[in-house]
């Protein structure tokens, strides 16, 4: 909820003509981001222990030397997506109104503007979401 | 027709490797900046492509599903636009690649010692 909160201020902020949005620098995003992905992951080795193990192992045994690499690296590439996604969005939409602001002042970015508010709102509520459903991904019986 | 569209896309083939061709004449950093812009431009139309074709599927889905049964058109709904972000961010990935094309210029380092 906080994340929803603070992400929705931060990138709406960007939208003011004269603000920067905090959500603009990969570093804070990379922050939020690893944030969750250690948050989720001690909340399911405190539910599980040494139990949590079984999430990465698939559904057979013998798939183990397979599911095994595939769920590492895919958990891995939770955080460098909630970054870059998060980052990608604000950073485009900056650039954006700063190259239309050059070219056509107010008329070209008057309407941009309902876009990138609408896609702002959008990713902070995605971010949180996701945050939420690696939680309870994690929290759950593993298969 | 298909010997129309082989003429057509030899044609350009041809037009764009020639321009490649000259810009690898100039030396070092400087001559990349041709080819770098290509890579940007084409590698954003393809994404937003890709990305176009996936998001109209899944609003064509949402739409007959809520067109089915209008009670369900709030979950519908929020489902769409949650599937639609995550689309979306496939294109972000691609949009943050050519940004590091563009801006954080890797080969200049490499090249110029």
């Amino acid at each position: 909820m906080c994340l929803f909160l603070f992400i929705i201020t931060g990138n709406l902020i960007g939208l003011v003509p004269g603000l920067d949005s905090p959500t603009n620098n990969v570093n804070t995003n990379a922050a939020m981001a690893l944030t969750v992905f250690a948050y989720y992951n001690f909340w399911g080795i405190r539910m599980w222990g040494a139990g949590y193990i079984k999430h990465f192992m698939g559904p057979f045994w013998w798939l183990v030397p397979l599911m095994l690499p595939i769920e590492i690296i895919s958990h891995l590439a939770r955080p460098l997506s909630l970054t870059l996604r998060l980052f990608g969005n604000v950073r485009g939409e900056e650039i954006v109104l700063v190259l239309l602001f050059a070219l056509a002042p107010v008329v070209g970015t008057f309407p941009m503007y309902f876009l990138f508010s609408l896609a702002d709102c959008i990713q902070a509520f995605v971010f949180f979401m996701l945050a939420m459903i690696y939680l309870k991904g994690s929290l759950e019986h593993a298969h | 027709m298909r010997k129309a569209f082989m003429t057509i896309f030899s044609t350009a083939a041809l037009l764009t490797l020639a321009s490649v061709a000259f810009a690898a004449d100039t030396a070092g950093a400087m001559g990349a900046i041709g080819t770098i812009s290509w890579a940007t431009a084409i590698g954003m139309g393809l994404a937003a492509a890709g990305c176009g074709l996936g998001q109209g599927l899944g609003l064509k889905a949402a739409c007959e599903g809520t067109a089915r049964n209008p009670e369900a058109g709030g979950k519908i709904t929020v489902t769409l636009i949650l599937g639609l972000a995550f689309i979306e961010s496939l294109a972000i990935y691609a949009l943050v690649v050519c940004l590091i094309l563009l801006f954080a210029h890797p080969f200049a380092k490499i090249i110029t010692g």
